[in-house]
């Protein structure tokens, strides 16, 4: 790539910052919300990697239909909200702890959007064609990594199994 | 696809029919009905000793990332004597604990052939494939027990640290081939030889998350802190299971990175391997001591067998390699024969009836587990068999001739000596003298002490009897003719490094 190292610093900056906010919340659909945003950034060093596959599939895959059911499941577990016990008046760069943050990382997105679409059509990422075609990635996943990628299928047939042993009813 | 491509995959493709098979066959399985499935992953598990022995000396390798070399054979061959042990000793265990016995033994067999995978796989993607494979069964196993809070906090622990430990190794993995360009062992290692000139920061990086990866996995200090509250937590024959087999697949895989791709690192892993090895003996024999708890007691005598076979690995001579193979075999027969007692044991305290169905909520009326050191008092007098075969392992874990264990030791130390390493050799043979200490006291409990306890032990099935005494009788030939098998442990390592 002839990427800027300024983009991946942003994009490294904000999944490296969610990913410590999703931890430091209290309220843990705020944690699955900025998971997603870690995603969402995850994302963008796979297209500066020149992967434009994998940042679609983990746009779809991750941030889509995961986090879908992570928020299903947070909120069909009703977990319990913490008090808030800050002025809702006050402007949020103000307010204490993770409402701060998160002005920090809304403003970190604006200046991520404006660079993006400035430098839109000069970044040059995709100029050499992508290494990592869909075509490519079947390629190497049905004759290079054929071996593990069948040793994947037993890994989730255990996971599969093993959440149905711990988490039935008899 | 030329004909016997697959070969060097035919052990682990046996152990997972199996698992299949079992998992088939419990969901056909009638409520109430007895299916023999522990025959089932024993055809499994006999089928893999055959195709290992047929493949020996052949040296095949599947897809570039499987190779069937003699060293992983050997390791394959130790993982199928950990599952057919594993597989009679289960039984009392199962039926006490009212565990779901299909999934028991399809999630053990599935476990194994992950641990086959791990100790024969040359590409670092594929080890960690096999890890996962083996790490997520042996997750499940622990947490069988879901009416027992104990063991739902020791998996829910195992769990997170394992997931944690799986991301370093995994970033390790990719920092790795950041360097090197790829996850092949063989190219790891040429790529690492030629630049050894000026390392990187970057290379050592890879190095030490591997290494802690690893280090999680085998239970070494400082990354020791999940293995007694899993060991305590799992059911019995878990336990045995696991502190054996993940710990064969975790070493065979530690030696393979270690001793051959980044060999040419040695400066940098040896000191802080030195360190770890010496830490682990001494904190896993100290703190077992202490231990009130007979399954406590020997997971920080695993963490401290750990050490013994760090020691062999640093050592890194055809003897110590040679020496690791051997501890392995040792180790497993022992352990499991050791956790196969105390399975029985626990069986004779508890009734079945106690155990409540509501999961997550503690049961009420349960007895005590009948696990302390304390409830082996007057075993002698109760139940002489099973008091002598425990006698027979708890000696050979503490290394008394003529057990196999001492002759496992001798080796250890002997390769630590003629390394250079006669601290580590040192520090080792002390913590033997005071491990000691803490087995005996078993002992001293079964043979020297009224138990307060009425004599009500139930019939000893005939499958875990069978295996204990057999368990026993080759750790009897291992310590008094060790030869052949001492012969075979050298011929394998000779084949990779």
């Amino acid at each position: 790539m002839t990427g800027s190292p300024m983009l991946f610093y942003l994009f490294a900056a904000v999944a490296v910052g969610a990913s410590l906010l999703v931890i430091a919340q209290r309220n843990p659909v705020y944690s699955v919300l900025l998971l997603i945003g870690s995603f969402g950034a995850l994302s963008g060093l796979y297209v500066l990697l020149d992967a434009p596959f994998v940042a679609v599939i983990q746009i779809i895959v991750y941030a889509g239909a995961i986090m879908v059911l992570f928020l299903f499941v947070v909120m069909l577990l009703n977990a319990p909200h913490e008090d808030t016990d800050y002025d809702s008046h006050v402007h949020p760069l103000l307010r204490p702890g993770p409402m701060r943050f998160g002005a920090a990382l809304a403003l970190a997105f604006g200046v991520e959007l404006v660079w993006a679409l400035t430098r839109a059509g000069q970044s040059g990422a995709f100029a050499g064609g992508a290494v990592s075609s869909v075509a490519q990635i079947g390629h190497a996943l049905f004759t290079d990594y054929a071996f593990p990628f069948e040793v994947t299928s037993i890994l989730i047939l255990v996971a599969m199994m093993g959440a149905v042993v711990l988490a039935r009813r008899d | 696809m030329t004909p016997g491509a697959l070969n060097a995959i035919v052990p682990m493709a046996c152990v997972t029919a199996a698992g299949i098979a079992a998992m088939v066959a419990e969901s056909f399985r009638e409520p109430g009905e007895h299916m023999p499935i522990a025959g089932l992953g024993l055809v499994g598990l006999i089928g893999a000793a055959i195709s290992a022995v047929l493949l020996w000396n052949h040296n095949t390798s599947s897809f570039g990332l499987v190779s069937a070399d003699n060293f992983g054979l050997f390791v394959t061959l130790i993982l199928v004597c950990v599952g057919v042990l594993t597989l009679a000793i289960s039984g009392p265990t199962i039926e006490r604990e009212r565990l779901p016995a299909g999934e028991h033994y399809a999630l053990t067999l599935f476990a194994l052939a992950g641990m086959m995978l791990m100790a024969t796989a040359t590409d670092l993607l594929v080890i960690f494939l096999a890890l996962e494979v083996l790490s997520l069964a042996v997750y499940v196993l622990t947490g069988l027990r879901r009416d027992s809070p104990v063991a739902s906090e020791a998996a829910f622990k195992y769990f997170l640290l394992g997931a944690f430990s799986s991301a370093f190794f995994l970033y390790g993995i990719a920092f790795t081939y950041g360097v090197t360009g790829s996850t092949h062992l063989d190219r790891i290692g040429s790529v690492i030889a030629a630049g050894a000139a000026q390392e990187t920061l970057m290379q050592r990086l890879a190095l030490g998350l591997l290494l802690v990866g690893f280090a999680f996995k085998v239970s070494a200090v400082p990354f020791h802190m999940w293995t007694p509250d899993a060991y305590e937590g799992a059911p019995s024959s878990v336990t045995g299971f696991m502190s054996t087999g993940v710990k064969a697949a975790a070493f065979a895989a530690f030696v393979r990175v270690f001793l051959s791709a980044f060999e040419p690192m040695r400066a940098d892993w040896g000191a802080v391997l030195w360190v770890v090895a010496a830490a682990t003996m001494i904190l896993g024999t100290v703190v077992g001591v202490v231990q009130p708890n007979i399954k406590r007691m020997l997971a920080y005598s695993s963490i401290a067998h750990g050490g013994y076979l760090l020691v062999a690995l640093l050592s890194g001579n055809d003897l110590g390699k040679g020496a690791v193979l051997f501890y392995l075999l040792t180790y497993a027969v022992t352990n499991l024969g050791a956790f196969g007692v105390i399975g029985l044991l626990e069986s004779a305290g508890t009734q079945p009836s106690a155990i409540s169905h509501q999961p997550f909520i503690p049961a009420t009326g349960h007895q005590p587990p009948n696990d302390q050191v304390r409830d082996y008092a007057g075993l002698w007098h109760t139940h002489p068999m099973l008091a002598g075969l425990m006698t027979v392992f708890l000696l050979s874990l503490s290394g008394f001739p003529p057990m196999a264990g001492f002759i496992a030791k001798w080796y250890v130390f002997t390769a630590a000596m003629k390394a250079g390493y006669s601290g580590l050799a040192i520090i080792g043979v002390l913590t033997s003298v005071v491990s000691v200490f803490f087995y005996l006291r078993v002992v001293v409990m079964m043979y020297m002490t009224e138990g307060e306890r009425p004599a009500a032990f139930p019939a000893v099935p005939r499958m875990a009897g069978l295996a204990l005494v057999v368990s026993a009788i080759v750790i009897f030939y291992l310590g008094i003719l060790p030869a052949r098998v001492l012969d075979w442990a050298a011929q394998s390592i000779g084949t990779i490094f």
